[in-house]
């Protein structure tokens, strides 16, 4: 599930794994695949914008219908196109991992700034805290999220990015503490440079690097934690509906219908497989030498 | 004992084979019992949605629970059978006086599982116990009539009412007896029924163990496990490998044809299922009947039964199902026609429209519904929020608080037409005249006469478009084959076991 | 550490999961009136304030109680106690099955990854990763249950593990499905942890002293490439048994999940705090477990200041 990904993100900031044994041409297929794929999803995403086939709600498609040339992954039980909710579901998607990664991205700076400036008893407090936070599963805390705010997209978007916020909250403090630790922030620091100063000249381009990888991987960790969420009955309704939801909608279907219940699962993986490969490819372009700061 | 486990052990294994061993197996045990006929050995395994919270009616155990123990473990001085009729059950006899307010029952002879005799006592601490201050039962209201309980001696109860109530029969089918010894019932139980409690265990399984020493006919089947699905998907792929024997309540019709080859029978009764937009008709602008039933007009009730249903299912025009006495056939009574609701829209004066808010439970059809509801309502003006909140939140916001302007909600009880005479009930419907139709009819000498003052309310509510009643379920159940005696009519969740067997 | 750890889960759970709702409203049905409603939360205890539901709550975990369910009376431990039953057996095996794929395809993906099998088992690793893992079960159940019929499609037996063959039947399927998209997980930090060894200079240096390959990785790399794969081994013990949650849906299986996701349906606070308290502190006590181990492997991290934290941050 979703949690694994995340915590791989902390798992592997640096990956001096590959560098030296791994022909960089494989490093540019990485990003040139991860990047397509991603590509094409994204573009979706925008032209679901600007133009889709049907109006969403339209309903005179007839029920359940198998893919035809005037509907090209079919309808739904109401009679709505199915390649239009796909489209929405490719926004969607985007919208959930930008949003939950944005989340987690300025939440958990923040905190593992905090944690890493702050004295040594609110960092015990705080680092306690986000081990509780790492342990606490995505899922359940989207469940609370969930019975707090009520089921939708943004509920989904908020816990997963809650969620994630933990672990990046860990990384921003080890690589900060670190960075305070060395002797030219010393004395950066006793020359009476001011807190905010220093975060924004020492801290942060140092910690930045480190978590673009996590935050890509917490991407697409995102997009599959939104997924369980909807098949389990938490996520968006249609017909503005997520390709998990989706496939919920379309499993009890499957074996009438059995386009709806892969499409949206296909999409999905492409996705999910997409970012990763960006997120490798990333790592090698942004970090050569797999030696920032370590 | 012992052919039963190893029946079950027998089925499990089953369920695990290939396809052709079924057939194989199926061939073996169908030669074996078809000389002595329906084997009454037989252990029946029911596959179900709909798990009760726990396993006491009074403390809110739901549908759930009357599906399993209603009739089966637990019986009431009176037995509604599936056909919606009373007839006596643990009251061998009653009398009633003149003036109708006094009950004279006389008691079979009967025993609790416990071994414990049924005894006058048992039925006034039954009777006190549901109508009890700790009591939240479905229909607590409806018995609260009852004054005092007396045990005039060990098989004698006297019931005095408060005021008369024609359906005091009626409403005494659902009260279960339970032995006073056995203290809290809520996942234990020891009633007089044909299959004592086996095996609780809670989010898989409740297992009825015939009982040997049942008063009345034995049942024709040696045993019901009630198996337990929280997933439509689930419950299905159990009756497809044979992991169940029949699912009470089948919700999904698209797999419906899954089952239409000769190895499954899909059996179809009337539920008392009303799928309802039920407006907050306090507040503007559905305090305007014409509001109510341009709303009503604008909904193509039959494309949302075929989308929903897939064509089965019944339209209604009121809260009345065909099953109950006072039913008419009110579906046109406010018909499709986005024309007239455009009309009635203007003369109430919102020709231009406006905006609502549906607060839509999320659980089952609500949101495809609301979806639907939004859809069709755009088309003369009116603009549809749905706002999507849990069961529990349904409760408190608009059940109690009436915070709400409409809202969807698929109400299972039986003869609740009554709810539209507590104008403090959450819709707020407010009719005087509906009010003491309802109370004479409650007051009633005879059924005949019940039943015409119900029938005019049924009409009232109908032409006031009280709410928008959309359909009524259908109750669909599917049992494999060879599988007999299974109950067809969905009343209020009933569901007797006894006579289920398998050939 | 893990104590105030394990305080602040209590305090939290407990507030967040009053702040929720009224759990009375679970248990009433279409018909209830306003005093109905009131006696039910008294029976329930739900009417008192806070801080006094809190006391009671604390007094009673000093006493190794977790309470009995709102809904049904039972005993919150007992029930947690059978249904582990079902999710500690999928939950290990799941986890065994997932390592035994996951070491050989990742460190062949490392050691052969310019072969075509190198790089299709690191494709592989990849797309099993990137399933979302309910809808491999539906797959499963698809293929292998309804149309092939050759597992059960869920459900668990009644007599639990006393036929063990049929336990572990009706196992198989949920424990693939897990295995799956753990092991291909697993698998990229083998591969990831592998490539790691291969390229350092200790490897090429033991080989130059004339030792063979597989004798210097087994005397030296093993040692150093397995530090950062136990915490993740740890983590994805602790990830497999949260994942049963969606696993056990998809099953039907009467585990810890389905309890979880019932009790938050049926607003029952001592199941969802029980189970919560229960896997949190698994979880938790799994990640000290690893540092232990971790720091009796590797010498250097038992220097470290702040140990614990540090290593598992840094692994």
């Amino acid at each position: 599930m979703s949690v694994t990904v995340l915590t791989e993100a902390e798992r592997n900031p640096r990956s001096r794994d590959t560098r030296s044994r791994r022909p960089r041409r494989r490093t540019s297929v990485n990003l040139l695949v991860g990047g397509v794929l991603f590509g094409i999803i994204a573009v979706v995403a925008i032209l679901s914008l600007v133009a889709l086939p049907f109006e969403p709600s339209d309903t005179t498609g007839g029920r359940l219908q198998p893919p035809s040339p005037e509907h090209w992954a079919g309808t739904d039980r109401l009679g709505r196109d199915l390649f239009t909710q796909l489209m929405i579901g490719a926004r969607l998607a985007m919208l959930t991992g930008v949003g939950a990664v944005a989340i987690a991205a300025v939440l958990g700076v923040l905190v593992g700034l905090v944690a890493a400036m702050a004295g040594r008893w609110i960092d015990d407090a705080l680092s306690s805290l986000l081990d509780i936070a790492i342990a606490f599963p995505t899922l359940l805390l989207a469940m609370l999220v969930v019975a707090w705010r009520g089921a939708s997209l943004e509920s989904a978007i908020l816990a997963i990015g809650l969620a994630g916020s933990a672990v990046i909250a860990r990384l921003t403090r080890v690589t900060a503490t670190r960075v305070l630790a060395q002797d030219f922030v010393t004395a950066s620091r006793t020359s009476g440079t001011g807190t905010l100063r220093l975060i924004r000249l020492h801290v942060l381009p140092n910690v930045w690097p480190t978590l673009i990888v996590p935050l890509a991987l917490q991407f697409g960790g995102a997009v599959v934690a939104e997924a369980s969420l909807s098949y389990v009955g938490l996520g968006s309704p249609p017909p503005n509906a997520s390709w998990g939801r989706m496939l919920q909608e379309a499993q009890s279907t499957v074996l009438v219908a059995p386009t709806a219940a892969i499409l949206p699962g296909l999409l999905l993986v492409a996705t999910i497989i997409g970012i990763n490969l960006l997120a490798d490819g990333l790592r090698d372009v942004a970090d050569p030498t797999g030696r920032t700061l370590r | 004992m012992i052919s039963r486990h190893r029946r079950s052990r027998l089925a499990a294994t089953l369920a695990a084979t290939t396809a052709s061993l079924l057939v194989l197996a199926g061939c073996a045990s169908g030669s074996g019992s078809s000389d002595a006929g329906p084997d009454a050995n037989a252990e029946i395994i029911v596959g179900s949605q709909n798990e009760p919270t726990n396993l006491d009616q009074i403390f809110g155990g739901s549908s759930g629970v009357t599906e399993v123990f209603t009739g089966n473990v637990y019986e009431g001085l009176f037995r509604i059978t599936d056909d919606a009729e009373v007839e006596p059950l643990l009251a061998k006899e009653t009398e009633v006086s003149d003036d109708g307010l006094t009950y004279t029952f006389t008691l079979e002879d009967a025993t609790f599982h416990s071994g414990d005799p049924l005894t006058a006592e048992a039925v006034k601490y039954s009777l006190e116990r549901f109508i009890g201050d700790d009591s939240i039962a479905a229909r607590k209201s409806q018995l609260s009539v009852i004054d005092t309980v007396t045990a005039v001696d060990d098989t004698t109860v006297e019931v005095q009412l408060s005021a008369k109530s024609i359906s005091f029969t009626y409403n005494l089918g659902y009260v279960w007896i339970v032995n006073p010894e056995a203290g809290d019932l809520t996942a234990a139980a020891d009633g007089t029924g044909p299959y004592a409690l086996g095996d609780y265990r809670k989010g898989d399984s409740i297992t009825l163990d015939v009982n040997e020493d049942y008063w009345g006919d034995a049942p024709a089947n040696g045993g019901v496990v009630y198996q337990y699905y929280a997933d439509p998907t689930a419950l299905n792929n159990a009756l497809i490998t044979g992991a169940v024997d029949l699912v009470t309540s089948q919700s999904n019709p698209d797999s419906l044809s899954e089952f239409e080859s000769g190895d499954y029978e899909i059996i179809e009764g009337t539920s008392t299922t009303k799928e309802l937009l039920a407006f907050n008709d306090r507040v503007a602008p559905f305090d305007d009947v014409n509001v109510r039933k341009a709303v009503y007009s604008a909904i193509d009730r039959e494309q949302l039964l075929d989308a929903i249903w897939d064509g089965r299912g019944q339209l209604i025009g009121s809260m009345v199902p065909p099953s109950e006495p006072w039913y008419l056939d009110l579906a046109d009574n406010n018909p499709y026609d986005p024309e007239l609701a455009a009309d009635l829209l203007a003369e109430a004066g919102y020709a231009d429209g406006f905006e609502f808010t549906i607060d839509t439970p999320e659980s089952g059809v609500h949101s495809t519904v609301a979806e639907f509801l939004q859809t069709e309502l755009a088309k003369i003006g009116v603009t549809v929020d749905i706002n999507i909140i849990t069961d529990d939140q349904w409760y408190e916001k608009v059940y109690t608080d009436h915070d709400f302007e409409a809202t969807l909600q698929g109400h299972v009880n039986d003869r609740d037409i009554n709810f539209y005479g507590d104008s403090d009930f959450y819709w707020g419907y407010d009719d005087a005249d509906v009010q003491t139709w309802l109370a004479d009819a409650e007051q009633a000498d005879s059924v005949e006469q019940q039943t015409e003052l119900i029938t005019r309310v049924n009409q009232k509510i109908s032409d006031d478009a009280a709410s928008v009643w959309l359909y009524l379920n259908p109750q669909l159940r599917i049992a494999r084959d060879g599988i007999t005696g299974v109950p067809e009519n969905g009343l209020n969740s009933l569901f007797y076991v006894y006579g289920i067997q398998e050939a | 550490m893990l104590l105030l750890a394990f305080a602040l889960a209590v305090v939290i759970l407990f507030v967040v999961l009053r702040l929720l709702g009224n759990p009375v409203f679970a248990l009433i049905s279409v018909g209830a009136t306003e005093q109905e409603i009131a006696a039910a939360a008294a029976r329930l205890g739900v009417d008192r304030p806070i801080p006094v539901q809190f006391l009671d709550y604390v007094v009673q975990l000093a006493r190794l109680d977790l309470g009995t369910s709102f809904t049904n009376n039972l005993p919150v431990g007992d029930e947690i106690l059978r249904r582990l039953n079902v999710t500690l057996p999928l939950t290990l095996l799941a986890f065994l099955l997932s390592v035994v794929i996951a070491v050989p395809v990742g460190f062949i993906a490392a050691w052969r990854s310019r072969t075509w099998y190198g790089t299709a088992f690191s494709a592989v690793s990849q797309l099993g990763g990137a399933i979302p893992v309910f809808w491999v079960g539906i797959l499963l159940v698809t293929a292998l249950a309804l149309n092939a019929r050759l597992f059960p499609a869920g459900g668990f037996p009644r007599s639990d593990w006393e036929d063990p063959g049929a336990a572990i039947f009706a196992l198989t399927l949920p424990v693939l499905t897990i295995a799956i998209v753990s092991g291909s997980d697993l698998a990229r930090y083998v591969r990831s942890a592998t490539l790691d060894v291969l390229g350092q200079q200790y490897l090429r240096a033991a080989r130059a002293t004339g030792q063979s390959f597989a004798g210097a990785f087994v005397r030296h790399g093993i040692r150093n490439g397995i530090v950062p794969v136990i915490s993740i081994l740890a983590i994805q013990l602790s990830t497999t048994f949260v994942g049963a949650v969606i696993v056990e849906r998809v099953f039907a299986l009467p585990g810890l999940g389905d309890m979880l996701l019932v009790g938050i349906q049926e607003q029952d606070f001592p199941s969802v705090q029980g189970v919560l308290l229960f896997s949190t502190t698994l979880v938790l006590l799994l990640g000290f477990v690893a540092d232990v181990i971790q720091r009796l492997i590797d010498p250097r991290l038992r220097a470290s200041v702040s140990g614990n934290r540090m290593a598992r941050a840094a692994a």
